[in-house]
């Protein structure tokens, strides 16, 4: 489903990062993890298309990720492709529940062709749902992006640092949720991140070195 | 479109509850409603004055002047109201130190001929300012000095009989004498004066009595020749102030430019969601430009509103008499103000045009330059 081959990335043109090859398969639950300035982040932006890679190639749904640059592709593949990346932000011109429907309203899908009630229902969002996204706490706002990142029912989840500030309860929580989407939707999740309650919870780890 | 839709409503609204795009918002709907309500409020008033003054002229003065008297045929000439043999001259009216020139006319449609009874008397309707500058009333009597070029001095003194107080457009007091009286004292060349249906044909009807007369050629003027550099004054007066007004608008503009930029600014990671939502660079091109279209739109809504109300009242003659201002200068009556469709939407399109710029490019810069960096992270 991803594989990637040689990639490296070149920040200021003499700071280099090297990645091994990987394949992630269909229903995979992969963790990446390593220290801070390891690279996490820009492999998942390199995966997300938020970034290109300096050499090597990156192809998704068995395809080069550079073919997805026409307007008409690039809203395929964010359809197809769930983020949750620390560059998300929640709108606070929109309540919780317009926030969660807003991928819905970008392409033009209907409620009831979308995840959207089970989600809710899951992520014990329901009474969130009139607020501002002003009035959450750390823990209801990461289950909120979770939750807008799934309501397209994407075939791939990409999460940047999903329990960054999370306390133990939000932590199980989100992992448990993860684990629901992995195993009973056959979702392929990629998860950067520090937290060793998510990457034992992954089926596969990939581990970076700085 | 739904997500064009919903996304302007939402941001549009927010503007209002948002104390730092509220100020700036409202400094842009002002600042488009002080200019368009000041274009339109003065293009309408250079129009009115020209209106005004085009009706006073098409009403007191002929419509085409013939210089040759002579037979002429002017039948199944369809635009031509009558026509009339006029002579017209000065004489000059001394009042103690005071000297006035004065214009003597014959019209067609004075006829005192038989209320006369004294030869030496001349009566004539004259002008409101001149009567009530000189403090005279219906059938004083005064007198003037007219040339005389067959007498010894070729100058000499007629007594003149107010028989009517009339207004008058023109710049200096006249006098309209009946024809017949006029041949005594006014020794110009004789004209013929005509007065048309539709005084805005009077090129083509000119055309028509060539054909008709071809000696006449050379010898015929129509109004709007003659009034030729008047008209072109004004029109030269109302596009120079309309040029300077549209700065006005251009200052508006640039408001629009920078409040449209901090809203973008402000908006940046928001922006950079969408992009990564999957929503089309156009669509959010389309809501940014739409929310300064619209908050913009407001200002000159309600400009135009004001607008219509100022003209209205003051077109009215009562606003004049309360302010109790006096016009009577021109020789027009009311203010002259007149709703103008054609300026109205030359003044709505260039509005639109110049918010529709200043919404366009600083969404459309931010969208186009920096949109990749606005989605990538800036380090490792």
């Amino acid at each position: 489903m991803i594989t990637l081959k040689n990639v490296t990335k070149k920040y200021n043109n003499y700071d280099l990062i090297s990645y091994n090859d990987l394949i992630i398969n269909k229903g995979d639950f992969i963790s990446i993890v390593g220290p801070s300035g390891s690279g996490k982040s820009t492999l998942i932006d390199l995966i997300a298309k938020l970034n290109t890679c300096s050499s090597g190639e990156i192809k998704i749904f068995d395809k080069s990720i550079n073919t997805y640059d026409d307007k008409r592709s690039i809203q395929l593949f964010r359809k197809e492709i769930g983020i949750m990346s620390s560059t998300s932000s929640l709108f606070s011109i929109l309540n919780i529940r317009d926030n969660i429907l807003l991928p819905l309203i970008i392409h033009n899908i209907d409620k009831c062709n979308s995840n959207f009630e089970h989600i809710i229902h899951k992520l014990n969002l329901k009474n969130l749902l009139d607020k501002s996204s002003g009035d959450l706490s750390s823990g209801e706002r990461q289950r909120v992006l979770l939750a807008r990142a799934m309501v397209l029912k994407p075939k791939i989840l990409i999460a940047d640092e999903p329990t960054a500030n999370l306390d133990l309860d939000n932590t199980k929580q989100l992992v448990n949720f993860l684990r629901y989407l992995n195993d009973d939707f056959k979702t392929t999740i990629i998860v950067a991140t520090h937290d060793d309650i998510v990457s034992k919870s992954s089926k596969r780890i990939y581990e970076l070195e700085k | 479109m739904k997500f064009i839709y919903f996304l302007t409503k939402k941001y549009l609204l927010s503007i209002f509850t948002d104390k730092t795009l509220r100020l700036p918002a409202l400094i842009s709907i002002i600042s488009i409603f002080i200019s368009v309500f000041s274009l339109l409020v003065v293009m309408f008033v250079m129009k009115g004055f020209e209106i005004k003054v085009q009706n006073k002229i098409l009403e007191n003065f002929p419509h085409i002047i013939l210089s040759n008297n002579a037979k002429n045929n002017f039948d199944s000439i369809g635009n031509i109201i009558s026509y009339s043999n006029s002579l017209e001259g000065y004489g000059a009216y001394i009042n103690g130190n005071k000297f006035e020139l004065i214009k003597l006319k014959a019209k067609a449609n004075i006829n005192t001929d038989s209320d006369i009874d004294d030869k030496n008397i001349y009566y004539g309707d004259i002008s409101k300012d001149f009567l009530l500058l000189n403090n005279l009333v219906k059938n004083d009597d005064f007198e003037i000095y007219i040339p005389s070029p067959n007498t010894l001095k070729k100058i000499k003194k007629i007594k003149i009989k107010v028989s009517d107080a009339i207004d008058s457009s023109e710049s200096i007091p006249i006098i309209y004498f009946s024809y017949n009286q006029a041949k005594n004292i006014i020794f110009s060349k004789e004209f013929i004066e005509l007065k048309l249906h539709d005084p805005f044909k009077s090129k083509e009807t000119i055309n028509s009595i060539i054909n008709k007369n071809n000696h006449l050629k050379g010898q015929i003027v129509d109004w709007q020749t003659i009034n030729n550099n008047l008209f072109n004054i004004m029109k030269l007066e109302r596009v120079s102030l309309g040029i300077f007004l549209s700065f006005l608008v251009l200052i508006a503009s640039t408001t629009i430019y920078s409040n449209t930029t901090s809203m973008i600014f402000q908006r940046k990671s928001e922006i950079a969601t969408l992009l990564i939502l999957g929503a089309k660079k156009n669509y959010i091109l389309a809501v940014f430009v739409l929310v300064s279209f619209l908050l913009s739109f407001i200002g000159y809504f309600f400009g135009v509103i004001l607008a219509k109300i100022s003209t209205n009242l003051l077109a009215s003659q009562e606003i004049i008499d309360v302010l109790d201002i006096n016009l009577t200068f021109y020789g027009i009556e009311g203010f002259p103000i007149i709703f103008s469709y054609s300026y109205f939407i030359i003044i709505s399109l260039f509005t639109f045009f110049m918010i529709l710029v200043a919404s366009f490019f600083p969404t459309s810069f931010y969208l186009n330059k920096n949109v990749d960096e606005l989605i990538m992270r800036d380090g490792k």
